[in-house]
């Protein structure tokens, strides 16, 4: 090899390596700012994304709810009018017994009656 | 501008204060040779700035990872080296059904561009160069060209001496049996 010389036979544009160092720094830095802008927009969509889904979530319950409380109504206008006795839409329950527990649950909820108490209670009629 | 060394540069870019001045320091002290390897491997002159300038970006994108257990010199070769190696493999993969060769497109290059000057014989040897696998002609050109030892090679190609110093043996046997037309 040593017939070869050693000649840089690659040239560069005129002032090539003068602007390289400033052109490389600026892209750096357009890089950086990329990386903070993806980091917020990913953020932004997270928080976007979570809201509606609470959102979402909300309305549907709360729909559910209305639906509930319309159906409700509807069976307790059925039984005012004798439409509807209430032991047929207990008998309509999947479990009966579930609901009766709830409505002695809501309507003694607050009495703290002990068990002679409560015989004394149910005697009084 | 005064060299400074590695520990000295490492610390004014961690510092965010000089950041920005570590960094020039760093493109103004090693980017001749680092645009210098690269375009040895991919031979034409728009291709070596990119890939030059993506070698210095990744570089800084990465210091906060750079352990120290080598040179700086020798940690931004290794950068260098790996995106010339990765841009040559997709070129063969992209010209791998088109009638184009990205070989025989360097070869042009080499005749007919005004960024190459050198008489017939520099111009033939790296014609010849360019038919050696690239991983052949990186450790031809780290030693012929750059004169860098085969430690330092080693380091920057994560390749035993001994493996080196075989593959320059063959590559030179090969040129020179090219040269004189065997």
């Amino acid at each position: 090899m040593k017939q070869i010389p050693k000649k840089n036979i690659f040239k560069t544009p005129e002032g090539y390596f003068d602007h390289l160092a400033d052109e490389i720094l600026s892209k750096n830095k357009n890089k950086q700012r990329q990386v903070v802008l993806s980091r917020w927009a990913a953020a932004a969509i997270l928080v976007v994304g979570f809201g509606l889904f609470i959102f979402r979530e909300n309305l549907f319950n709360q729909q559910a709810r209305e639906n509930l409380y319309a159906v409700d109504q509807e069976v307790e206008f059925l039984i005012e009018q004798g439409d509807w006795y209430a032991d047929d839409v207990l008998s309509m329950s999947e479990d009966p017994n579930a609901i009766l527990d709830e409505i002695i649950a809501e309507e003694w909820g607050t009495y703290e009656l002990n068990d002679t108490e409560l015989e004394q209670d149910l005697w009084s009629y | 501008m005064e060299p400074l060394d590695d520990l000295a540069l490492l610390s004014l870019i961690k510092d965010p204060k000089t950041k920005e001045k570590g960094y020039r320091f760093m493109l103004e002290h090693y980017q001749k040779r680092i645009y210098g390897v690269v375009r040895k491997m991919v031979i034409i002159h728009d291709d070596a700035d990119d890939l030059t300038q993506n070698t210095f970006i990744k570089a800084f994108k990465n210091i906060e990872k750079f352990k120290g257990d080598s040179s700086l010199f020798t940690w931004l070769y290794r950068i260098a080296t790996n995106e010339s190696l990765n841009f040559l493999e997709k070129k063969k993969k992209r010209f791998f059904v088109s009638v184009d060769d990205h070989e025989k497109k360097m070869a042009n290059y080499l005749d007919s561009s005004p960024h190459i000057d050198g008489d017939a014989i520099a111009v033939l040897l790296q014609k010849i160069l360019l038919k050696l696998p690239e991983k052949q002609r990186l450790v031809f050109n780290l030693r012929y060209f750059e004169e860098l030892s085969y430690e330092n090679i080693s380091e920057i190609t994560a390749t035993s001496v001994g493996a080196l110093k075989a593959s320059y043996h063959h590559a030179v046997k090969k040129i020179e049996k090219e040269i004189n037309g065997e």
